[in-house]
């Protein structure tokens, strides 16, 4: 009896929530921590893009510091599908999984992780989470219940977190702290081995994309002065040059001038990331003009 | 019994030989070091010990254990010991609990209630509690933590000591769940641990399997409180942080059995020389409550953070970041999904005030879980107590 009584009173209420996310026209950011950032990104691509639109899309691939640009200042058809914490091969295989195919793959420079598809995308894929999370819309992440709530409060308190982020960057000693992590991780160097291993898969995955008749764009983000020449940043550069020669693939030109302000001397500053958002916009128009 | 603690000191304390004794980068060193750890193997060691000692104790509990015939006797053990739902993270049996039990099983006798709500309730506690409090927690790393405030710190640190009791109690509770359906009963492994006032009661409420089985099998053996006051503290001492070493390879566990011991035995010294009593209930009773919660809280770091310097780190930077802004959402959102461990805390806590009232709507509670696991699981993360 218990139990019968536990189960009506669960569909009861999966129906309601049903019925309330289909009715409602949420805008505001759900996200709870960094990971359901990057899910709720992954789950919008696999779930709620038609297949049809994306023929139109640019897709924004690459790591948190991608993150950081804003799609809707590039134009109307821009996705950002730039993952924090992970790099730019877990967008390129997702598009990849997906069987989607976007007008053109900007594909970000400055981070080439783990070449092993994060878990939590592959349970995005699989046959049975597709079926239920298209089906029922309360399934996906980005409506989770709490998720709603608290974004809702943090909607409404949206200036006075941009304060907060704001003062937290005014601390310099924390800056500094950052920055000579960054730097000492930066200096350590990736064995050619290991290097030439991913580099190998990026270039299959790229030629995938290139035979499909997707357009790559390569692009490399502002990082801090400091950072610029370390020698991880210095190999990976030679290492896209290397594996993706200039005349052959195309790259964006960065910044001439570094005057960017960062979190951490990784990651642009919100203001920051506007400023370069507005630079490739820049940067596309003329790709496209020359075109 | 030196069979099966030989197998578990080969398998999972051999990286520990290693890197303490030995070059990891070649001969005894890299071989120990890369000697592949066994899933279960703990449980199922110990549950080994149990089934020799409990038939070789002449107890009369114990007269089941050994049936004539041999062929059931080694089918039966067999059994006690593969057994499923709890092999990787426990309970752990003890072979006079479970044996008597192996029976012909019918469908008919199965209490679906109780295994119900022992699986919504281990379900909700680890894909709602546990999982999502992980991914907040997560920077309880090295050097992730040296850039947060103190009041981020503290948050994260009791979000752990919620995320920790969620995901195992939630193990032991789906176990308990999932043997009910096979027609067994299985020990409580959990009871309500946060409520206790003294480490000794913390210790009769936390993985009770395991604090029964240590104290069974190696406290009474090593004398107990029969010889003695000084000996009853090493005797506590030496338990606990062999306890403490059953969770893992590395010396921080033995740390924290280290400080669980020495709190067990300072406890029974200041109760054995100044006889205080606090009426359970008052301010004093709660505050001390507050003070085991707080202490164990802290214990649970050396359990994130394997090396010993870090872990004084993290005691430096909750003293030294106070300046630093405060991520309140994040702040908010542990404090939400801890808030149902501490409410299944105060309701046994009230379970007398309003036993009828509680009884009525129990299906609307499970009914909550069960939506909140459809729709707010957070993303799938291994159980804790895996790795032991």
């Amino acid at each position: 009896m218990m139990i019968r009584r536990s189960l009506i009173l669960t569909a009861v209420l999966l129906i309601l929530f049903e019925a309330f996310i289909r009715l409602s026209d949420i805008k505001w950011d759900t996200s709870q921590n960094d990971k359901a950032i990057n899910l709720i990104s992954a789950q919008n691509f696999i779930y709620n893009l038609p297949d049809n639109e994306v023929g139109m899309d640019t897709l924004i691939i690459g790591s948190s510091i991608s993150r950081k640009l804003l799609p809707d200042s590039l134009g109307e058809h821009y996705v950002n599908l730039a993952f924090n914490g992970w790099s730019s091969y877990d967008g390129l295989e997702l598009v990849r999984l997906t069987r989607k195919k976007p007008a053109c793959i900007m594909v970000e420079m400055n981070i080439v992780g783990n070449q092993i598809l994060q878990q939590d995308m592959v349970s995005s894929l699989r046959p049975l989470s597709y079926y239920t999370n298209t089906t029922f819309k309360s399934f996906q992440l980005r409506n989770q219940p709490i998720g709603l709530m608290v974004g809702y409060f943090k909607n409404l308190m949206k200036n006075k977190i941009e304060e907060q982020k704001k003062k937290k960057r005014e601390n310099l000693a924390l800056y500094k702290f950052n920055l000579q992590l960054e730097k000492k991780k930066l200096w350590q160097t990736i064995p050619d081995s290991v290097l030439d291993a991913k580099f190998t898969v990026l270039k299959s995955m790229i030629n995938h994309f290139r035979r499909e008749n997707i357009n790559v764009i390569f692009f490399e983000a502002p990082i801090d002065e400091e950072l610029e020449n370390t020698a991880t940043v210095v190999k990976l550069r030679k290492y896209f040059h290397l594996y993706f020669p200039v005349g052959q693939y195309t790259y964006l030109p960065g910044p001439k001038i570094n005057n960017f302000s960062y979190s951490d001397g990784f990651h642009l500053t919100a203001e920051s990331a506007v400023v370069y958002t507005l630079y490739l916009k820049q940067q596309l128009n003329d790709l496209n003009n020359v075109n | 019994m030196v069979i099966n603690l030989g197998i578990l000191c080969f398998f999972k304390y051999s990286p520990l030989i290693a890197t303490s004794l030995f070059d990891t980068t070649r001969g005894v060193g890299f071989f120990l070091l890369t000697i592949p750890l066994p899933i279960g193997i703990s449980f199922f060691t110990f549950e080994g010990i149990s089934l020799v000692v409990d038939t070789y104790r002449d107890d009369p509990k114990t007269q089941r254990l050994v049936n004539p015939s041999f062929l059931t006797h080694i089918r039966n053990s067999f059994f006690f010991i593969i057994f499923f739902p709890h092999l990787v993270s426990g309970p752990i049996l003890k072979a006079h609990d479970f044996i008597p039990q192996i029976d012909r099983k019918l469908f008919k006798n199965i209490d679906w209630e109780y295994c119900f709500k022992a699986l919504v309730t281990g379900y909700f506690l680890k894909l709602v509690v546990a999982d999502n409090l992980k991914d907040f927690t997560s920077s309880l790393i090295y050097p992730g933590f040296m850039t947060l405030s103190s009041f981020t710190l503290v948050a994260m640190l009791l979000g752990y000591s919620f995320q920790i009791f969620s995901d195992f109690a939630g193990y032991s509770s789906i176990a308990l769940g999932l043997a009910g359906l096979f027609g067994y009963r299985l020990m409580q492994n959990f009871n309500f641990p946060y409520i206790s006032a003294s480490f000794s009661e913390f210790w009769r409420r936390w993985h009770i399997s395991l604090s029964t089985f240590l104290k069974e099998y190696l406290y009474f053996p090593l004398g107990g409180n029969r010889k003695g006051k000084v000996r009853t503290y090493i005797n506590l001492a030496v338990t606990m942080i062999l306890g403490g070493l059953w969770h893992g390879a590395a010396w921080s566990y033995a740390v924290w059995g280290a400080f669980h011991g020495l709190a067990l035995a300072l406890e029974r010294l200041l109760n054995d020389r100044f006889k205080i009593k606090i009426r359970p209930g008052s301010f004093f009773y709660t505050i001390k409550t507050l003070f085991v919660f707080s202490l164990v809280s802290l214990a649970w770091l050396l359990f994130k953070l394997p090396n010993f310097s870090q872990v004084i780190m993290y005691f430096k930077a909750i003293v030294a970041n106070r300046g630093y802004v405060t991520n309140y959402v994040s702040i908010l959102l542990i404090c939400i999904y801890s808030l149902p461990v501490i409410l299944y805390h105060i309701a046994y806590l009230c379970r007398n005030i309003t036993p009828v009232f509680y009884r009525k709507r129990e299906f609307a509670m499970y009914s909550m879980m069960l939506f909140l696991i459809i729709t707010n699981s957070g993303t799938p993360g291994t159980f804790i107590y895996f790795q032991f």
